[in-house]
């Protein structure tokens, strides 16, 4: 058992007969189970499996997630403005609370920086029309940071980033 | 309160019948959407690499990934626990 914030999250493994008066708050199986026959099925959702014991995660309340970067972007050919989710595009890190972004366009494309929930400064940019998260402090060895400022531009020698140190 | 609990055994091992005893839990502090878990699972398709439970959407549903070394023949899985570096996004077994 572990606290996140003000929820747990823990794990617990038991016997794992599909019956719903076992898990009085619910349950879910992602394996394959008739809760009415209360019986294990195999990957043919058919041929029955034997009980036996497995592994449960439970939370108590609902996990956290740390903040997310968005962009807000205008589609001309619709008139309107579109909210996309890049860290979730990404799978890329969380943002730190507090962090600042700072973005520009240049020939190759969109550019985004943001501080990440570890302290590092990430990169975000366009490759075939998808985005790509880089951790810049991983690929350089910079210092992580706790402080959320951060600046950015291109210019003709290329790409600049500004942030500042803890 | 919301309380969720979630059979972590994937669809495409529905037939597994072993005895995934002894589970242990590590939370990614910096993104706590991704969760670690292990237990006495071996790896279903053999070989010397023991597996763990990952979730990236705060345990809501559950992979397996057989990435920890030291398993065999007799001891498909072992006593497996992990942990998540502070703020260094890795993870240790």
């Amino acid at each position: 058992l572990t606290a996140v914030g003000s929820t747990f999250c823990g794990v617990f493994s038991a016997n794992n007969t599909p019956d719903q008066s076992h898990f009085p708050n619910g349950v879910t199986y992602q394996r394959n189970a008739n809760f009415t026959t209360k019986t294990l099925l195999n990957v043919d959702n058919k041929t029955t499996v034997t009980v036996s014991i497995d592994p449960f995660f439970f939370s108590i309340g609902s996990v956290p997630d740390f903040p997310h970067v968005h962009q807000l972007y205008y589609n001309p050919s619709t008139r309107s403005w579109i909210d996309q989710d890049v860290t979730a595009l990404t799978g890329g890190s969380r943002a730190a609370s507090s962090s600042g972004t700072s973005g520009f366009g240049s020939t190759d494309g969109p550019h985004a920086y943001y501080v990440g929930a570890d302290g590092h400064v990430y990169h975000l940019y366009k490759n075939n029309n998808n985005w790509i998260d880089q951790d810049l402090t991983a690929l350089t060895g910079g210092p992580v940071t706790q402080i959320s400022a951060i600046s950015s531009f291109a210019s003709t020698d290329g790409l600049h980033v500004f942030y500042v140190t803890s | 309160m919301d309380i969720k609990v979630v059979n972590m055994i994937p669809k495409a091992l529905s037939g597994e019948t072993d005895q995934d005893s002894e589970p242990s839990l590590a939370v990614n502090p910096i993104n706590p959407q991704q969760i670690v878990a292990t237990a006495f699972t071996p790896n279903p398709s053999g070989g010397t690499l023991a597996p763990i439970f990952i979730s990236s959407n705060g345990g809501q549903t559950w992979t397996l990934n057989a990435i920890v070394p030291g398993a065999t023949q007799d001891y498909p899985t072992n006593d497996i626990t992990t942990a998540f570096g502070g703020s260094s996004n890795v993870l240790y077994a």
